[in-house]
């Protein structure tokens, strides 16, 4: 096993393009903030993974948060193969994704405003 | 009198879904997607070979680089194959290598430590130029890939690594082949299986720059010399002595060289690609093209017919597929020297899309189709030649029609030589009804004055627009925007380009002017690759067993079994194809129309040009004054408006003046021996001809016997050489004879060329590019180790046997008696340059050697090549000479047929390989026909008399007719063509 890895493991190119290929993208990033390094990438199963395949590319910070917003869903004693329920979690997941952005499209958009005066400073002076 | 015939047309099969309708192929597992770009790497690599059929490694080359930086680079050779690479020879490449600060491996070292780290690990893309002949190189081990996509190809084993899967290489023609690597083993963990997670295994990233060349690059096959040259790269080809000779530093150089210059091609290549700006498609994906023209199509939000209208019913795909017939390619005035104006249409397809309107077939959401057999038998005894100068007419031609041909002047294809099918526009009688394009049918009225008698029609009109269908900026010009939804996309292509040309002509700076030659020639490639191909392209996978087919034709739909099983092409879109190839044809007609109403014949015509011809007696003047009618009768269909002539008069009428044409005639002379047989020259002061335009149809296959340096030198060329002839110096060579012998008057007597080289045995090249070629060396191969083996990819040699020196052979007992039995061998031999090749040569179906003496030689090849007939007419037999005449055939019974040109590369160097043909057979109620048929022709002959023709007892024969046996297709074939000929002689 360890000889069949050997490339792997020991090549950071290797390793990257292997991450690559699980993210199925060759640039992968947090779709929350951007994080791009591989190795604090994780997919995230948006509607939890009993109830929906589709992933998104999350860095560990905040796949861990989604989780744990999950965690206060309805417990999952539903019926995964049910489509209203299935809906029902990826629109819960989805609320708190947004929630998430919204606080996130706050922060940039203020990091934005101060970043153009700060550079109106520097023209001016 | 008519000739007995089955002719045949194209059927659309489908896999047979069971009675119930149920597919009984198992459905396909679905599994995640790769990555479809490769990484930022690039491995670059060559081999240099023995030259003896072994075609051994000796040493390759080659480059690592990230991002286009060179990060390593070395030499790796073979060290356990002293034939191939001496002791000494090793010592001198380890010399260089440390004197140069390179890398040096073994070829196991290289396969670990580079190969597959990079192609396999890494993602990289994997470059070479003939890249299936570097891959076989390397490989340990070769067999017959088993996957369904790579059927018919090679898995190469290049490592005994348990987790290096071997590497599939599957070719489809000379510039194109599939590669990648073998799924291997469990690519899924135990927790993605539980999880249902499916991953694509890696498939590697393979980059033959050989086919983004041919694609890129207008079609052309190129060398590695020619495409550096052609690409302006830094570095060049260098010149070497010979491979085989011990190792130099400077043959190292040379190495080394090869694999720099790969490289920048591939980096101006990969420009140029990204200069079309279709970034969704990765430039390893791009086959041909058809390829490019598919992901334009793509790029502008197109989606195919398949996609957007799934439910066309197969029976009315059928229909449109049996009206499916190739351009024309015909000769009227064989084995004649005549006086020619030689003219073409200006992009015939683009232009009768353009007047059809088919784009808005390309871009809208399928179509709908109503009956039009009342408006369509109107249109048709209304119609008359001046008629089709209206461009709404063509708009109107977007139908076909079912016809009860009665003599009816229509494209016919048949076996009229008793072995291959070709198509001739012919006329027709049936007693079953055919489909035809309504173009054909109105050309039909042209030729024969008569309106054929319309059963039924389909009219086909366009849906509504797709959504979705986005502008897109020609080579990344915002000042070149076009837009797929307005206006018409091939008018707009072919309006831009001639703007662009017109701009290459005025501009003087070479950076500009190299620029504007970029443009049209993407402009060009655009237009050529969406305007044709793409919408007639199936795929044929072949199986071990014949597989259960549902075959729709004409009208009613059988099953029928067939190791051959067409898979549709992603843009597959029989309307389209076929109006345009039937509206070339009409155009073609009205030209053949037009030519005789001005009192002026015509020597040939090819798809979209036509010789027309003087007639004797008239004076040169009036004949170009006629012939400038003719032409400028097509000004009125002009689409585009640019003040350039439709049907244009082409350079080789016009004297040249410093290598370019003037604009004064010089005298244009044709001769034509068959379909695409044919020469233009002009003749000298002192009668001797200068070419023109030569074809090398009939001659291509063969390896040339002498260049330019052997050349006799009593034949002369044009100023500027063979440049733009596009033939070798041999094949103008015997063109030139063969014009000779006819301008003094000794046709059946003609010198070929006074040199000992053509009196070597005539012998083709091609490589053993698939396991059932390679199976021809099985007893060659057999007991020998890798290293003295036929290989994957090697070439070999394909020779003709000759029959009188088969029958002398046989005199004296030179020949075992198993080659007797199988009749004239098919001779092959393994590849080698030296006059030695000839005697290693066997005949491929018995594997028994064939002595040299019986291998036909150029000479004896060429002797025939003026008298090859043109049969699909009548008085195109071998010595017939002057005007052809369409024959007259009695359609007995439909053979349905698949793709025509399948294979026909392999074909075109080793022969006519009856397996490559897709052929369906007839419906049962045609198989009667035709029994029919046989039974009153052996009434007539008698029963003894056809089947000896034919080749079968009588007893056998009898059991046909009366119905107690079924018979072959190719006993069924054999009988009919012996009826043929039966029915001719007793004419």
């Amino acid at each position: 096993m360890t000889k069949k890895r050997q490339f792997d493991h020991r090549d950071r190119i290797a390793r990257a393009r292997r991450k690559h290929e699980h993210f199925g993208t060759t640039e992968p990033a947090c779709s929350v903030c951007g994080e791009s390094r591989v190795a604090l990438l994780e997919k995230h199963h948006i509607a939890g993974r009993a109830y929906d395949p589709a992933t998104m590319i999350l860095c560990k910070n905040h796949h861990a948060l989604m989780t744990e917003f999950q965690k206060d869903f309805p417990p999952d004693a539903g019926d995964p193969s049910n489509a209203l329920e299935r809906i029902g979690r990826m629109l819960l997941n989805l609320a708190e994704l947004f929630a998430i952005l919204v606080e996130k499209f706050k922060e940039f958009g203020i990091y934005l405003i101060e970043l153009a005066r700060k550079e109106a400073e520097g023209a001016g002076s | 009198m008519t000739l007995p015939m089955t002719i045949a047309v194209r059927g659309y099969a489908v896999p047979f879904k069971g009675h119930d309708g149920a597919d009984t192929e198992k459905p396909k597992a679905r599994r995640q997607k790769g990555l479809r770009k490769p990484s930022h790497e690039t491995l670059i690599f060559d081999c240099e070979t023995t030259t003896d059929h072994t075609e051994n490694l000796r040493f390759g080359t080659y480059q690592c680089r990230r991002k286009g930086q060179l990060i390593e680079k070395g030499i790796f050779y073979e060290p356990s194959n002293p034939k191939a690479l001496s002791l000494k020879d090793i010592g001198v490449i380890r010399h260089y290598a440390s004197k140069h600060g390179l890398d040096c491996l073994t070829r196991d070292a290289f396969i670990q430590k580079i190969f597959y780290r990079y192609a396999y690990a890494y993602g990289a893309a994997v470059v070479g130029f003939n890249l299936p002949f570097d891959i076989s190189r390397l490989a340990i081990k070769y067999g017959t890939a088993h996957a369904r996509d790579m059927r018919g190809g090679f898995s190469i084993k290049l490592s005994n690594t348990p987790h290096h899967p071997n590497v599939v290489i599957k070719h489809l023609n000379s510039r194109t082949s599939f590669i990648r690597f073998a799924a291997s083993g469990q690519r899924d963990s135990r927790s993605e299986r539980k999880k249902g997670i499916k991953k694509q295994h890696r498939k590697g990233y393979f980059q033959d720059i050989r086919t983004l060349a041919a694609a890129l690059l207008g079609g052309r096959s190129h060398s590695l010399k020619s495409l550096a040259d052609t690409l302006q790269t830094e570095h060049r080809k260098l010149e070497v002595d010979g491979h085989d000779l011990p190792i130099t530093p400077r043959y190292l150089d040379y190495a080394m060289t090869d694999t720099q210059v790969t490289w920048e091609c591939y980096e101006k290549l990969l420009a140029m690609y990204a200069a079309h700006g279709l970034t969704d498609m990765p430039a390893h994906r791009i086959y041909s093209e058809a390829s490019l023209g598919k992901a334009y199509l793509n790029h502008m939000g197109i989606l195919p017919l398949c996609k957007v209208q799934p439910d066309v019913p197969p029976k009315l795909l059928g229909q449109l597929l049996g009206t499916y017939y190739g351009g024309r390619s015909e000769v009227r005035i064989r084995r004649q020297v005549v006086r020619v104006l030689y003219a073409d249409f200006r992009s015939m397809y683009p232009t009768v899309c353009t007047l059809m309107g088919l784009w808005r077939h390309v871009i809208a959401k399928g179509f709908d189709h109503e009956d039009w057999t009342e408006e369509a038998q109107s249109l048709l005894q209304a119609v008359e030649l001046g008629a089709l100068q209206d461009k709404g007419l063509w708009k109107a031609l977007t139908a076909i029609v079912q016809i009860e041909p009665d003599g009816d002047a229509v494209p016919v294809r048949a076996a009229y030589d008793g072995k291959s099918r070709t198509i001739g526009l012919n006329h027709l009688t049936a007693k079953e009804p055919l489909w035809y394009t309504l173009a054909d049918c109105i050309a039909s009225k042209l030729i024969t004055g008569h309106a054929p008698k319309i059963i039924r029609a389909v009219r086909f009109r366009p849906r509504a627009l797709q959504e979705g269908l986005m502008p897109i900026p020609i080579g990344g010009d915002t000042n070149l925007i076009l837009d797929p939804a307005n206006g018409d996309f091939f008018r707009e292509l072919i309006v831009q380009r001639g703007k662009v040309q017109d701009e290459h002509k005025r501009e003087t700076d070479p950076h500009k002017r190299e620029l504007l030659d970029a443009r049209q020639l993407m402009l060009k490639l655009l237009a050529n690759s969406t305007s044709y191909g793409i919408y007639a392209e199936q795929n044929v996978q072949s199986y071990d067993r014949p597989r259960d087919l549902e075959l729709y034709g004409q009208e009613a739909s059988f099953r029928v079994g067939s190791k051959s099983v067409e898979e549709p092409g992603s843009h597959f879109h029989p309307l389209v194809a076929t109006l345009i190839t039937g509206a070339a044809r009409l155009m073609l007609a009205c030209a053949e129309c037009v030519a005789d109403k001005n009192g002026i014949g015509w020597a040939f015509c090819d798809t979209d040009s036509l010789a027309l011809a003087r007639p004797e007696g008239m004076k040169d003047d009036l004949f170009l004054k006629r012939c400038a009618k003719i032409t400028s009768w097509f000004d009125k269909l002009d689409p585009y408006g640019d003040g350039k002539p439709l049907f244009k008069v082409e350079d080789q009428n016009f004297r040249l003046k410093e290598g370019k044409p003037s604009q004064a005639h010089e005298p244009l002379y044709a001769l034509a021996i068959s379909a695409k047989r044919y020469v233009l020259f002009n003749i000298g002061a002192d009668g001797k001809p200068t070419i023109r335009k030569a074809l090398a149809h009939g001659l291509g296959h063969l390896l040339e016997p002498y260049g330019e340096k052997d050349a006799p030198k009593s034949i002369s060329l044009l100023p500027n050489g063979l440049a733009g002839l596009e033939v070798k110096r041999w094949q103008h060579d015997i063109w030139y004879q063969i014009i000779l012998a006819f301008l003094e008057g000794h046709p059946n007597r003609i010198e070929l060329p006074r040199t000992r080289k053509l009196d070597r045995p005539a012998r083709s090249r091609y490589g053993a590019t698939t396991p059932a070629l390679l199976s021809w060396f099985k007893g060659f191969n057999s007991g020998k180790s890798l290293h003295d083996q036929v290989k994957p990819f090697n070439f070999m040699l394909a020779y003709s046997a000759s029959k009188a020196g088969f029958a002398a052979a046989l005199a004296n007992g030179d020949i075992e008696d198993d080659l007797i039995e199988n009749g004239l061998p098919a001779v092959v031999a393994p590849f080698g340059e030296s006059d030695d090749a000839p005697k290693k040569s066997f005949d491929r179906k018995s594997g028994k050697p064939v002595p040299p003496s019986i291998l036909k030689t150029y000479r004896e090849a060429m002797a025939d090549y003026a008298w090859h007939p043109e049969q699909k007419f009548e008085n195109g037999d071998r010595s017939d000479t002057g005007v052809t005449r369409r024959r007259h055939i009695n359609a007995i019974a439909i053979e349905y047929i698949g793709k025509e040109a399948n294979r026909w590369e392999e074909q075109f160097y080793l022969g006519e390989l009856p397996e490559a043909a897709i052929e369906y057979g007839a419906s049962n109620q045609g198989n009667n026909q035709i029994v029919d048929t046989l039974a009153l022709v052996s009434k007539q002959a008698g029963q003894s008399t056809l089947a000896a023709r034919a080749g079968i007892t009588r007893q056998e024969l009898a059991a046909i007719l009366q119905g107690t046996s079924k018979p072959r297709r190719s006993t069924l074939k054999a009988l009919m063509t012996a009826a043929m000929q039966l029915t001719e002689e007793g004419r």
